[in-house]
């Protein structure tokens, strides 16, 4: 009885651990789309709209759920306020801040970080051109990560299993 | 805060743009209304200098560079591309109806100014409203229960864009003597109605349809076009485009309220475009305003044949 208690231990154990890794995994495809959603609103409302960067991070805040959508709004407070600093430096501040509990790896940061050194601080052309070349950056790593994740996915989930039942055999 | 900046609400709307260098020092002046304050004007590397009713006031705070691009910042609210076209005329519109004058370096693009980088100066026009300021005028304008065609003309500063204002509104809301009117307004610098969020800041009555940041005569084009008026309302009338314009507003069987620079009728009747108007009568009613006293009274009045009803 105990064995078979702590064999399902070890196995509840691995599964899980894995499962850890696949889910973080499928966080990345989810986050970059996320950004992605935010980069497309900033378009159409720089655009048509013509609103003001508080207004459109409050929007993007809204409309993009979980890490990114709380990134978005963290930005729309400190924009409020009269002592905020220069977008780049804050954007910077906060992705520092943040991006500990994001999924994204270091190449998908890059377009990011690139995105606030621009913001707002030029005309709508070149605003335009900012968004368009982050939005298909961040396509292309979405696409690359939604295959990798899937391929990871499969072979995590039987690794949770093959290691688990490995342990279980080596410690009995 | 000091006793003399009392709030109000235009007011507050500039104050929390400020940065906090510029509030502070405004804050700690003795006896600073907000009321009898005009510009505020930062030069780089120059004291912050006050123009109020009075005459000037310096602060003690040296302007930097530093606090001149925060300060912009600030009234960009981190946003070029949303005042790109205001940037390019030298202006920005703030909340509250205020306007920033700009000036620096200029840049151009195929062969236009793009607009100014490095900029050395702003001026901070406070914008207010007068109600009632338009009610010595009233007799003037209005004739057999209709608005005359009126020109009214000053030098700058005088405050022909608050008489404007308070006509539009008055004659929007029905204070005149007459029904209410519906008022077709082409703010192109955005100075009368300062509509901002599509909410005029400065209040033009109810009745008021306003077209911002539009060339004036396309704008009261459209005007005629898709809004009704009854009275189509433009400042700073000069150019051939403005003047077929308002009479395109004749045809229309529209009044017209406009106003030019200008200090005297003669002065005006040597504008190529205006002054022709003037000799084939359009305009029914010329005022030329004065400053009298603080208050902003007609100095002198014309009918359409050129003849003195107050002088």
């Amino acid at each position: 009885m105990l064995n078979i208690c702590g064999g399902l231990l070890i196995l509840l154990a691995t599964v899980g651990g894995f499962g850890q890794v696949r889910f973080a995994l499928s966080q990345r495809p989810a986050e970059l789309l996320s950004w992605q959603a935010a980069v497309r609103l900033l378009q159409a409302e720089m655009s048509y709209g013509l609103s003001p960067l508080p207004r459109l991070c409050v929007l993007a805040a809204e409309q993009t759920p979980g890490v990114v959508g709380r990134f978005w709004a963290a930005l729309a407070d400190q924009l409020q306020t009269p002592a905020a600093q220069a977008l780049p430096e804050l954007w910077r501040r906060l992705m520092d801040e943040q991006k500990g509990g994001w999924h994204l790896l270091a190449v998908d940061l890059q377009p990011l970080a690139e995105l606030g050194q621009g913001l707002g601080g030029s005309g709508l052309a070149n605003q335009q051109r900012l968004l368009a070349l982050t939005e298909q950056r961040l396509t292309n790593l979405a696409a690359e990560a939604a295959e990798r994740s899937a391929r990871l996915n499969r072979l995590l989930g039987g690794l949770g299993w093959c290691s688990g039942l490995l342990l279980i055999c080596l410690w009995l | 805060m000091a006793a003399g900046l009392m709030k109000n609400d235009a007011f507050e709307k500039l104050r929390a743009l400020l940065t906090p260098a510029l509030a502070a020092a405004l804050a700690a002046e003795p006896d600073l209304s907000w009321d009898k304050l005009q510009e505020i004007r930062l030069r780089v590397a120059q004291p912050v200098r006050l123009c109020l009713a009075a005459g000037e006031r310096t602060l003690p705070l040296r302007w930097a560079a530093a606090l001149q691009e925060q300060q912009l910042r600030l009234f960009l609210q981190n946003s070029v591309y949303a005042y790109e076209e205001q940037l390019k005329q030298g202006f920005v519109t703030l909340p509250g109806g205020h306007r920033v004058g700009l000036v620096g370096e200029a840049w151009f693009a195929d062969g236009r100014l793009g607009g100014f980088k490095q900029l050395a100066s702003m001026n901070i026009r406070l914008a207010r409203a007068l109600p009632g300021v338009a009610k010595p005028f009233l007799p003037y304008i209005l004739a057999g229960g209709r608005v005359l065609r009126t020109l009214l003309a000053a030098p700058p500063g005088v405050g022909k864009t608050t008489l404007l204002r308070d006509l539009v509104r008055t004659l929007a809301e029905g204070e005149a003597g007459i029904a209410p009117l519906n008022i077709g307004l082409a703010d192109e610098r955005m100075e009368i109605a300062a509509v901002a969020d599509g909410v005029p800041q400065l209040d033009v009555g109810s009745r008021c349809d306003v077209i911002s940041a539009c060339g004036k005569a396309q704008a009261v084009m459209i005007l005629l076009r898709s809004m009704g008026p009854q009275v189509v309302v433009t400042d700073e009338v000069g150019s051939r485009e403005d003047c077929q314009a308002l009479c395109a507003a004749l045809n229309a069987g529209v009044a017209v309220l406009a106003s030019a620079h200008g200090g005297s009728r003669e002065e005006l009747l040597a504008r190529p475009w205006l002054g022709d108007l003037l000799r084939q009568g359009f305009f029914e009613r010329l005022l030329l305003l004065k400053r009298a006293g603080g208050r902003l009274l007609p100095a002198a009045v014309y009918d359409a044949g050129g003849r003195a009803l107050l002088c």
